[in-house]
């Protein structure tokens, strides 16, 4: 117990089993519209210097709902680093003023390097390409609160695998656990070949020709970037869209996840299909990030 | 090394060190990378792609004038991780060591990875994984690089001479 206490979180490299059911656990005793005191007197900076909707909201949101109040930068223009100071320089300041960071930062390693220089916890909220770790944790608590289990069972990812950080934190989280996991993405997007080796060592991998739908337990849909592609035509080759009718290959108990926005890949005619679980995904996110808070910083 | 320079014809040097067992071809990025250059102020003997009974052919450099400290070296170790440094005092061995790779390397390579914050600010820092293969991850983006990617990479001369 008490694995996170004044830790940074930047990714899901390395993270144990046993700290990942602390956090998801926590999180389902979590009433996400309770309002308590946990983080009375408590300062979060929440530094998103790309854009974000879901992760910045719900990581204010928890952070106010255990009664902590909320420093903010949600753009980079607003902020020093406009005029050429370093990320290094910023969180100098902003961990003299706060408790806890929470940074989204464009540049890969950006995390590692605000957790660093700060002597204050920092929480990854996505770095480039690289990792999402909090939003692997409401991915894990939300299968988990739907089929009870994470060992088991079987996922499909699909999309951009490459650029993916949302993909590419969730594996290495359910490498912990006994899962079989699936990828299927335009061959320019494939799943980086060294993750890949890593992910083998621990659990089984399947690299799929075709997106067959019909055996996981849990499709992670992933949205594609139309620029990622020079070739308009290619583009359109590899986009794809789940609707009604893909719905039909799914397994009637299997769901359908997304870290969303989506921006076409899942049709709304899906949305009222009770294996639509993206909705419930996303707001799970401030019971989660209201126990990784309280873990990290009352432990 | 005596029989060595008998059959290649090199003269002995009096102080210096000379760098063994380099990989075929790469002495010239090697020097390169410790930032040899016209101004130099010591004398280099090269010898690329001669006959080695361990590893079939193999490069060598000998140096005199000037000695390069073992955390100079360190950089090298990622190009030829089994290279070994003699040094040279009265025309005779005095000292012997195997290049070793450390098990981080810190501000010796650059990222490959041009989206690494390490290419913007800060230093960069690689934990070694696996020396033999070689093996290194980029601490800050998690990048992993293999020892041709490495050699690729080492471009950046250590030091200017003046």
């Amino acid at each position: 117990m008490g694995y996170w206490k004044n830790k940074d979180i930047l990714s899901m490299r390395g993270v144990p089993r046993e700290a990942i059911d602390e956090v998801i656990d926590e999180a389902a005793r979590m009433d996400a519209r309770a309002n308590s005191r946990v983080l009375e007197g408590k300062l979060i900076a929440t530094l998103f210097f790309e854009a974000s909707t879901r992760t910045r909201l719900s990581f204010q949101t928890a952070c106010r709902r255990l009664g902590g109040k909320v420093l903010s930068v949600s753009d980079s223009k607003s902020t020093s680093m406009e005029k050429g100071e370093t990320l290094h320089d910023t969180i100098k300041l902003v961990a003299a003023c706060a408790d806890a960071i929470v940074i989204r930062h464009p540049k890969e390693g950006s995390a590692r390097l605000a957790a660093e220089t700060a002597d204050i916890p920092v929480i990854n909220a996505g770095d480039g390409a690289n990792q999402h770790p909090t939003q692997a944790l409401l991915d894990l608590f939300t299968v988990k609160q739907r089929f009870g289990k994470i060992d088991g069972l079987s996922f499909l990812f699909i999309g951009d695998l490459k650029y993916g950080r949302t993909v590419h934190s969730l594996c290495q989280a359910l490498s912990n656990y006994d899962v079989e996991l699936c990828f299927y993405s335009p061959p320019a997007l494939r799943m980086p070949i060294a993750l890949l080796g890593e992910l083998r060592e621990k659990t089984r991998v399947r690299e799929l020709d075709t997106m067959d739908l019909s055996a996981a337990d849990v499709v992670y849909a992933t949205r594609i970037q139309r620029e990622r592609f020079a070739d308009p035509a290619e583009y359109a080759k590899y986009s794809y869209e789940i609707n009604a009718e893909s719905l039909k290959r799914m397994k009637p108990d299997a769901v359908l996840m997304h870290p969303f926005p989506r921006v076409g890949e899942i049709n709304t005619d899906v949305d009222k299909d009770a294996r639509a679980l993206y909705f419930v995904q996303e707001a799970n996110g401030v019971p989660v990030r209201m126990a990784l808070l309280k873990q990290i910083l009352i432990g | 090394m005596e029989e060595e320079n008998e059959k290649m014809k090199i003269k002995n040097i009096e102080r210096g060190m000379v760098m063994d067992h380099l990989p075929a071809g790469s002495a010239l990025k090697i020097l390169s990378t410790l930032g040899v250059d016209a101004t130099f102020p010591g004398t280099l003997s090269v010898l690329m792609n001669v006959p080695s009974s361990r590893y079939g052919l193999k490069d060598l450099v000998k140096i005199e004038g000037r000695e390069f400290t073992r955390k100079e070296l360190e950089k090298t170790a990622l190009i030829a991780p089994y290279a070994s440094i003699n040094l040279i005092r009265d025309y005779k061995v005095v000292d012997k060591y195997r290049l070793s790779i450390p098990d981080e390397i810190t501000g010796v390579i650059s990222c490959p990875n041009t989206r690494c914050i390490t290419n913007f600010e800060g230093t960069s820092k690689f934990a070694v994984e696996s020396k033999q293969p070689l093996k290194i991850r980029c601490v800050y983006c998690e990048t992993e690089y293999r020892e041709k990617d490495i050699a690729e990479t080492v471009s950046r001369p250590l030091t200017k001479w003046i």
